[in-house]
């Protein structure tokens, strides 16, 4: 095999990598391969590289960084204990929580500017079958980040809202929030409609848990925005100029730069030991 | 990179304000959560094993929590980061033997310093690796959705696509090729 190239040797071992049918032979010929040349060990990171951004971009990797309930907080000993891969987790996500939830509560720094609710705004109607469908996004996607004079500082009424570090909101009026950048993760205390206006569209709900992520991503060279929604429990209904969907526990919903949304298939929440092969 | 824990080269007492304290854990929080997918894909790049790597990022970054008041604010934290992850590889590596990471030590120092150099333009990557998915053909798109998004194993795709799991991986590596070459194609046209 040592006479093959190195960069189609590589391929070969790296392929078989995935199935976990590399020999300690194999093992030993891969690490020699990236050890001792260059354009092999580019090819490999290459490879390592995508691999990474395509977890991450599919969300394989979430689970450490979204925030959790506080009550599944387990306690993690101090010492002599491993803790599993779940307890990791949740504590992790509950650190990020507990951050999240001091940034809101310290920092007067944080982005979150009020402004008054506008008046003659047509927001999506909550996921209802007595609601018309008639939705469309209100016009207010533009404004600045300055709070108007004489407007009190607003909070959510029936909701709770997470931001991740660096999401840019303004929460409008008690059931209504301005989404400009960044990660929101939204959870229904009691059934009460909720509307998220992103640059996309707007969001609404009546009750549940989803989260809301407006985004720039790279289209054939220009930067665009993208709305991802994902819900968790309970509905939730997009709708813009070009359409309306609902997606419900489990669905997701994807929207670019206020073309049609569209509803993206139901993720497979099994375990994997439990999924078809 | 030091073989000692940075996070060590810090004295926690110097920290005993707890308004400073407060105000230093917020902004460690912004920082693990804005560096979250380079950590990533740089524990991804030294391990080589998806599975074994999101097991260590996990790892890490309870490391990194319980160290956080041993984070000197006036440092990068990027290499400090990486550097605690760096020794949870090696912690890893000692206690599951080779059964899951694919590499000796001295080859994983050799990553190290490669996927550090890589590691700053990681977000820019993530914001092309949008478009490039959506040029990739019906078939290769198809691919992709079944293994990262449906997390389906190699050997499932394969008996639905009346494939072996070796011809799959390779399809797979194939499509990783073409999508990194399109990043880089990507990022040089944004940046000409």
């Amino acid at each position: 095999m040592s006479t093959e190239n190195p960069l189609d040797e590589f391929r070969e071992l790296w392929s078989r990598s995935e199935t976990d049918s590399l020999s300690a032979e194999d093992r030993r010929r891969l690490s020699e391969l990236i050890a001792g040349d260059d354009s092999v060990r580019s090819a490999m990171l290459d490879q390592l590289e995508v691999e990474a951004l395509l977890r991450w971009h599919h969300g394989g990797v979430r689970s450490t960084t979204h925030p959790a309930p506080l009550e599944s907080a387990p306690e993690v000993p101090q010492s002599g204990w491993r803790p599993s891969r779940a307890v990791v987790a949740a504590t992790c996500t509950v650190a990020g929580l507990l951050v999240c939830v001091g940034l809101l509560r310290y920092s007067e720094s944080l982005p979150r500017a009020v402004h008054s609710r506008p008046t003659d705004s047509a927001a999506p109607s909550p996921p209802d079958e007595s609601v018309a469908e008639s939705a469309k996004p209100i016009g207010s996607r533009h404004q600045t980040l300055d709070p108007p004079e004489g407007i009190d500082r607003q909070a959510l009424e029936s909701w709770s809202e997470i931001p991740a570090a660096g999401t840019v909101y303004r929460i409008v009026a008690s059931d209504r929030i301005q989404l400009e950048t960044g990660w929101l993760r939204l959870e229904s205390h009691k059934p009460s409609q909720l509307v998220v206006d992103v640059v996309n569209g707007s969001a609404a709900s009546k009750s549940g848990k989803f989260q809301i992520r407006s985004s720039r991503v790279d289209d054939n060279g220009t930067f665009q925005i993208m709305t991802r929604i994902e819900v968790l429990e309970g509905a939730v209904r997009f709708a813009n100029d070009s359409g309306t969907v609902t997606a419900k526990a489990n669905q997701g919903i994807t929207c670019k730069a206020q073309d049609r949304p569209r509803i993206e298939r139901p993720r497979d929440e099994r375990p994997r030991d439990e999924r078809p092969r | 990179m030091s073989t000692t824990d940075p996070a060590q080269t810090t004295d926690p007492a110097q920290t005993t304000d707890p308004a400073q304290t407060t105000d230093e854990l917020r902004r460690f929080g912004q920082l693990l959560t804005q560096h979250q997918s380079r950590l990533y894909a740089f524990i991804m790049s030294i391990v080589g094993h998806p599975e074994t790597a999101l097991d260590v990022f996990q790892e890490s970054n309870l490391v990194l929590w319980r160290k956080a008041a041993l984070f000197d604010h006036s440092r990068e934290f990027l290499p400090w980061a990486f550097a605690i992850a760096r020794n949870q590889v090696l912690a890893a590596r000692q206690r599951k033997g080779r059964d899951r990471l694919l590499f000796d030590e001295p080859v994983i120092e050799t990553l190290c310093a490669a996927a550090i150099e890589r590691s700053a333009g990681i977000d820019d990557r993530q914001l092309a690796l949008s478009g490039c998915l959506e040029s990739l053909p019906a078939e290769q798109r198809l691919l992709v959705e079944q293994r990262y998004r449906q997390e389906q194993e190699l050997e499932s795709i394969a008996t639905s696509s009346q494939r072996t799991a070796n011809a799959v991986g390779v399809a797979l590596f194939r499509i990783r090729k073409s999508l990194a070459d399109c990043i880089g194609n990507r990022l040089k046209a944004v940046r000409s």
